[in-house]
């Protein structure tokens, strides 16, 4: 009896600790975008907020880099990690190893190192668009993987040759034979780009772009309770992609075909 | 169904250095049933392939009826194939699946659906056209496969080891719903297969591969009961290889560790030529040695029980292991340990030279 006990008060002690660890600053921090001033508690940071075209101008912005940012990427590896699949697996250690460089180069070293080697026309290099290059290679490392582990888990080869051989053309094959059974590794993909984008702050501070994670920093050194509210919401895009990736994983995870 | 005719033609194929197909020339009749067999790496699949369009030969070309499809791109040849891994869509349906091939042709929508519908009724699926492939079996899944390769009306039926990933009892099963699908389609059909029961019981002719050489081309019956090759005689079916010398051509004797022996197939050999004697079990008849004066004496070793049949290894001179199969009911007259003589009827031993 004691025993039983003890094993379900440990986990329960623990995820209760771990719970109150996450919980308490977010619940600080809500409280405190609530405050405004004495004892008055209400949503004016919010509305002062939504009010500010600086935040919508930087929200609209980072969007749209997100949205740049995950098409481009996934245009330019979809076919990559496709290729490594089928035909160049001896080339999977190299792409392996520059999907793990924006973890070991430091943000600021990459953002040096960019600005040097890029040069190029001015809508790109003179405005926010070139930040979607950084965020093509600091998302690199998870949209790399998301599809390696989708794709390793088709047999890629066989479905193309069936594809194949039943009429499709390369592109047919990828849209009707391939991609549909990616389709939970994609939006994983697609979130985790946009997740990190609409928090990425070094690239776009250092370059002197108005992003969100800018728009953030530069809030939280002048509004306190703004900067929490602010906070709260950045969380909440992050959690939604998270929540939104948990969800398409279980949902369109591939059932391959095999002996009941 | 549209049946065409298969000429392969002096294929050539390496993979780095390693050279994998020598010289492949193979025709087949349209509404023919072909079966490559082989060893593992002996050059097959990537026969099949080459035919599919997924390899470039290195040299010589594919012919159907008389076109030369050799360059030609495998989406272009119209050849349906089934595969030996699970190769159905996992996120389509079983008739989907089998609608694939259609919706790519433009086929008109009922068109689609009759053809749809006959082929699950051709492949006993009709109750299941709306599963995906994770609520099918492995014998399910690759009749929806088979459907799915003859919904496109191919000008030929390619299966590439369709039966291995299944169990015994699908296996049999399946490769009698595949012969019945192909004698009623009457399509041509390029079948890959390392399993001798499976491609003799279901062939009308069985190309025996080895080393990347076409070694025997030939209907099951003369595969197994004539072999042309020594490695064909040793692969197909079971037989016990003799050394021997050709001691009376003309009247058709061997001499077999200083015996003679009856071999009808010595003819046209000439005397004291060195030959490998082939014997089928079956063929081998045994005596009790102190009952015949002819015949190879031995030394019963082992009985291995069959069912209707024995195995019987009979030791010859402590130095060859004859193996022969006799009716169980007379086993006890041959136990182990005792003295034996093996004869065969002049026609049943295969003759082929060293």
């Amino acid at each position: 009896m004691k025993t039983r006990l003890l094993r379900i008060a440990v986990p329960g002690l623990l995820l209760g600790l771990c719970s109150l660890y996450f919980l308490v600053p977010l619940i600080a921090t809500g409280v405190f975008s609530l405050w405004d001033g004495a004892d008055r508690y209400n949503l004016s940071a919010y509305t002062q907020l939504f009010h500010d075209p600086g935040f919508r101008d930087s929200l609209l912005l980072s969007v749209r880099l997100a949205v740049l940012s995950v098409v481009i990427s996934l245009i330019l590896l979809v076919p990559t990690v496709y290729w490594i699949q089928l035909r160049g697996k001896r080339l999977r250690p190299v792409m392996e190893f520059i999907a793990v460089l924006p973890f070991v180069v430091p943000a600021i070293a990459l953002v040096e190192g960019l600005t040097s080697l890029y040069t190029g026309p001015e809508w790109l290099v003179g405005s926010p668009n070139f930040l979607i290059v950084a965020y093509i290679i600091l998302a690199l490392p998870y949209t790399y993987n998301a599809l390696d582990v989708g794709m390793r888990s088709l047999d890629i080869r066989t479905l193309s040759e069936a594809a194949q051989n039943l009429g499709a053309n390369w592109p047919t094959l990828m849209m009707r034979a391939i991609l549909p059974n990616l389709i939970g590794t994609l939006v994983g993909a697609t979130l985790l780009t946009f997740a990190i984008v609409m928090g990425e702050f070094t690239f776009a501070n250092v370059l002197l772009f108005n992003t969100f994670a800018v728009y953030i920093n530069y809030i939280g050194q002048t509004s306190g309770t703004q900067a929490a509210a602010l906070s709260l919401l950045s969380f909440t895009i992050t959690w939604l992609a998270m929540l939104g990736i948990l969800l398409t994983g279980h949902r369109s995870q591939v059932q391959l075909g095999g002996a009941r | 169904m549209k049946t065409s005719g298969l000429h392969i033609r002096g294929v050539n194929k390496s993979f780095a250095d390693m050279e994998v197909l020598h010289s492949i020339s193979l025709e087949s009749k349209p509404g023919e049933f072909i079966s490559l067999l082989g060893p593992s790496g002996c050059g097959k699949t990537t026969l099949l392939r080459i035919v599919a369009g997924f390899e470039r030969p290195d040299s010589g070309s594919i012919l159907i009826d008389d076109r030369d499809i050799t360059l030609s791109p495998a989406e272009h040849r119209n050849m349906g194939m089934v595969f030996q891994a699970y190769s159905l869509f996992p996120h389509l349906t079983a008739a989907e699946n089998i609608r694939f091939g259609l919706r790519l042709r433009r086929t008109p929508k009922s068109r689609q659906q009759s053809i749809v519908d006959d082929l699950l009724a051709l492949a006993g699926l009709s109750a299941h056209r709306d599963r995906y492939p994770h609520q099918l079996s492995g014998g399910q899944q690759q009749r929806v496969a088979l459907a799915r390769a003859l919904a496109i009306q191919p000008v030929l039926l390619l299966l590439d080891e369709p039966l291995s990933a299944l169990d015994a009892k699908v296996r049999v099963q399946l490769r009698e719903e595949i012969k019945r699908i192909q004698r009623e389609t009457g399509i041509t059909t390029l079948f890959v297969t390392h399993d001798q029961e499976e491609a003799l019981s279901i062939s009308d002719r069985v190309a025996v591969m080895h080393d990347g050489r076409l070694v025997q081309f030939d209907t099951p019956a003369k595969i197994y009961h004539r072999p042309t090759d020594s490695f064909v005689a040793g692969f197909i079916g079971t037989s016990t290889r003799l050394e021997g010398r050709v001691s009376d051509a003309h009247n058709g004797r061997v001499d077999i560790l200083g015996i003679s022996m009856p071999a009808a197939g010595v003819q046209g050999h000439s005397d004291r030529a060195r030959v490998n004697v082939y014997v089928r079990p079956e063929a081998i008849e045994l005596h009790r040695a102190d009952t015949v004066a002819h015949g190879l004496e031995g030394r019963v070793l082992e009985h291995t029980f069959l069912g209707a049949t024995t195995r019987v290894q009979v030791a010859v001179h402590d130095c060859v292991t004859l193996l022969a199969d006799i009716q169980s009911a007379t086993a006890h007259r041959f136990p182990v340990g005792s003295q034996v003589r093996a004869a065969w009827a002049p026609e049943a031993p295969r003759i082929l030279t060293t």
